[in-house]
């Protein structure tokens, strides 16, 4: 119990002086500087910026798919620096879903079988069931043998959040959700997003350009050549 | 993890991905394995009729007679004896001429194989381990033909002449008609001085067969390779039909090649392919280490579906090889020997070993390679790829398929 209110206590991401520096033939460059953040659990934070602004660098770090060249990211209180590469697999398998902008569905297998994927990384008894119920769930049941060159754009990036739901993870980072979208299929899918996170209490970071898709979170990071431009409702 | 790996496979199989290793795996090894199989069924086939084609299972080969002491020490050590001694020579019937490779034969002959003679002419073969009797001779049917005989004519030899009492129809270390130049008449040693054909200088071959336990012709091959002069030969069964065991060879050898090559155009498919599927499942790696797959476990799914596709591939490659040894051996058999053993399990077993070989060997290091895939490649694609270094790779497998080519001479062979 006492563990259960340290996590629902502790933010769920606090990233602190987080930093990336990249060699490029001018020299060092610097992506993201100095970016500090507290997230707590079931918040919603968007963040926003022009395209370079760092905020893919930013998602990268925070899901510990790439280290920070200074500062540090911690995730449900776990240091991301003191991991090695397979212990982040591990805490991102445990803790995080994902959403794409290009939806990264795996062409081989059936919109079934890739919400699958998750469940079985994490050893789930009866994957095939549940991802069916998730497939129900985003409206996708009749299209479930269909792989995602069968599936329209806007099919497959419900396929691809179910995939990220289905593991009920703690934290869902998605990174221009829409981005690939027409208006309209756009406005469904983040209905359904925002739809599910509020039902699963689930953390979500999204990045995006869209400024009216920000103001549905909670919270709002903006960013500008790597520096934090400013944040509302934190 | 099982289902998974199974069912990427299978979805792999179906969309053809796969589709050019697998056929590379099924060809390479199907081409190993043929010649692999064809090849030992030969020197099975060939060990197995050494003895008989030879007579004896020893022989000392001489362009002159043979010492008494030879002949009595491996009577000492338990060997069977037997003598021969064979020349070309004329032979006359009437006004007719005809060449004939003579042969005089001691009791006891052949020690191995079967002599088979007909006393006359309509009556069955028998197996004879003797001479004719003194003053009679026997001949192939051939030469009696040419010389416009029949059984119980004469027939002259040299100075002296003969009855015919007997008809050849098989002489176990006769080589083949494809490696004899006139047909064989068949005496007794004792009638040979009568002929007077040989003399000093005459061009003669005298053998000495022996035959008996392993043990006692070991301690007689020892005893006297020292005392062999020139023009003095020890012949094993290995040495029989010289000229059949090289063409083998040689057709071994060239079968061997052409497997080889095979094999190595096989690998070089399967290492571009492999290498293709492997640059293109690098954002389904990174997109599965980014869902929390670890290194180990994608190690675990690529090996995984690679040893499925091996024994898959080698299995139906080994079907492929059978069959076309098959074929190889009613191509080529019957030229040499009539019927060949049926094949054994080692060389089958071999051509899996092959195949799983070759794939590991090459497509398994650009699989491998997948598992340091940075997980950040789902959000920027420009991520540098995992490198490797080809002659690290491909050099342990070059080393044991060139371990492996069937075209070197099989051990104890």
């Amino acid at each position: 119990m006492s563990q259960q209110k340290h996590a629902e206590s502790c933010p769920i991401v606090r990233a602190e002086d987080l930093s990336k520096q990249v060699s490029s033939p001018d020299g060092p460059l610097d992506i993201l500087q100095g970016v500090n953040l507290d997230l707590q659990h079931s918040e919603t934070l968007a963040v926003v910026g022009a395209s370079g602004s760092g905020k893919s660098t930013l998602l990268g770090l925070l899901a510990g798919l790439d280290l920070p060249s200074r500062g540090r990211v911690e995730l449900n209180g776990q240091n991301l620096n003191s991991l090695d590469e397979d212990g982040r697999a591990r805490l991102r398998r445990e803790l995080l879903g994902f959403v794409f902008q290009s939806f990264h569905l795996l062409p081989s297998l059936t919109a079934l079988e890739n919400v699958m994927v998750p469940l079985e990384l994490v050893g789930h008894s009866d994957a095939r069931m549940l991802a069916e119920e998730w497939l129900q769930r985003v409206g996708l049941q009749p299209r479930r043998l269909h792989r995602p060159n069968q599936l329209s754009g806007g099919e497959q990036q419900r396929v691809a959040i179910a995939r990220a739901f289905a593991t009920s993870p703690q934290l869902l980072l998605a990174d221009e959700p829409t981005g690939n979208l027409d208006q309209q299929t756009g406005r469904k899918v983040i209905d359904l997003l925002f739809e599910l996170n509020r039902e699963h209490r689930t953390t979500l970071i999204l990045v995006t350009h869209d400024a009216v898709l920000a103001d549905q979170c909670s919270r709002r990071l903006e960013l500008a050549e790597g520096r934090l431009l400013q944040a509302s409702g934190c | 993890m099982l289902a998974f790996i199974l069912r990427s496979l299978w979805r792999e199989l179906a969309s053809g991905e796969l589709r050019v290793l697998l056929l590379g795996l099924i060809i390479g090894v199907g081409a190993f394995t043929s010649v692999a199989l064809f090849n030992e069924r030969v020197h099975q086939a060939m060990t197995h009729q050494a003895g008989e084609l030879f007579a004896a299972d020893l022989l000392v080969q001489s362009s002159s007679p043979l010492p008494e002491a030879w002949k009595q020490s491996a009577l000492g050590m338990g060997l069977q004896l037997a003598e021969t001694t064979s020349f070309r020579s004329m032979t006359l019937a009437g006004e007719r001429l005809q060449m004939a490779e003579v042969k005089a034969v001691t009791r006891g002959y052949p020690l191995r194989g079967r002599l088979l003679v007909a006393e006359t002419s309509g009556h069955s073969e028998q197996q004879r381990q003797a001479p004719p009797e003194s003053g009679a001779v026997w001949l192939e049917r051939q030469l009696l033909d040419r010389l416009g005989l029949k059984p119980g004519d004469d027939i002259q030899l040299g100075e002296s002449g003969f009855r015919i009492s007997g008809l050849i129809f098989e002489e176990p270390d006769r080589g083949g008609s494809l490696f004899s130049i006139a047909p064989r008449l068949m005496m007794n040693p004792v009638d040979l001085p009568a002929t007077g054909l040989l003399t000093v200088g005459s061009r003669a071959e005298y053998r000495l067969l022996l035959a008996g336990d392993a043990d006692a012709l070991e301690v007689f091959r020892g005893w006297i390779k020292p005392r062999l002069q020139a023009g003095q030969r020890l012949l094993g069964p290995r040495d029989s039909r010289r000229e059949l065991t090289s063409a083998l060879e040689r057709a071994e050898r060239f079968l061997g090649l052409a497997s080889l090559v095979s094999l190595l155009l096989a690998a070089v498919a399967i290492a571009m392919s492999a290498n293709r599927y492997a640059r293109r499942h690098l954002d389904n790696t990174a997109l599965l280490r980014c869902l929390g797959a670890s290194r180990q476990l994608i190690t675990r799914i690529f090996t995984g579906q690679l040893l499925l596709l091996g024994l898959g591939g080698s299995l139906i490659g080994l079907l492929f090889g059978y069959l076309v040894q098959h074929l190889l051996a009613a191509l080529l058999a019957g030229l040499f020997i009539q019927q060949l053993p049926p094949p054994t399990l080692q060389p089958l077993l071999l051509g899996l070993l092959i195949g799983l070989v070759t794939l590991t060997g090459f497509a398994l290091p650009p699989l491998l390679a997948l598992r340091n895939t940075p997980p950040l490649r789902v959000l920027r694609r420009e991520m540098p790829l995992p490198r490797l270094s080809r002659l690290a790779i491909y050099g342990p497998a070059l080393v044991v398929l060139q371990d492996c080519w069937p075209g070197r001479p099989p051990t104890g062979s």
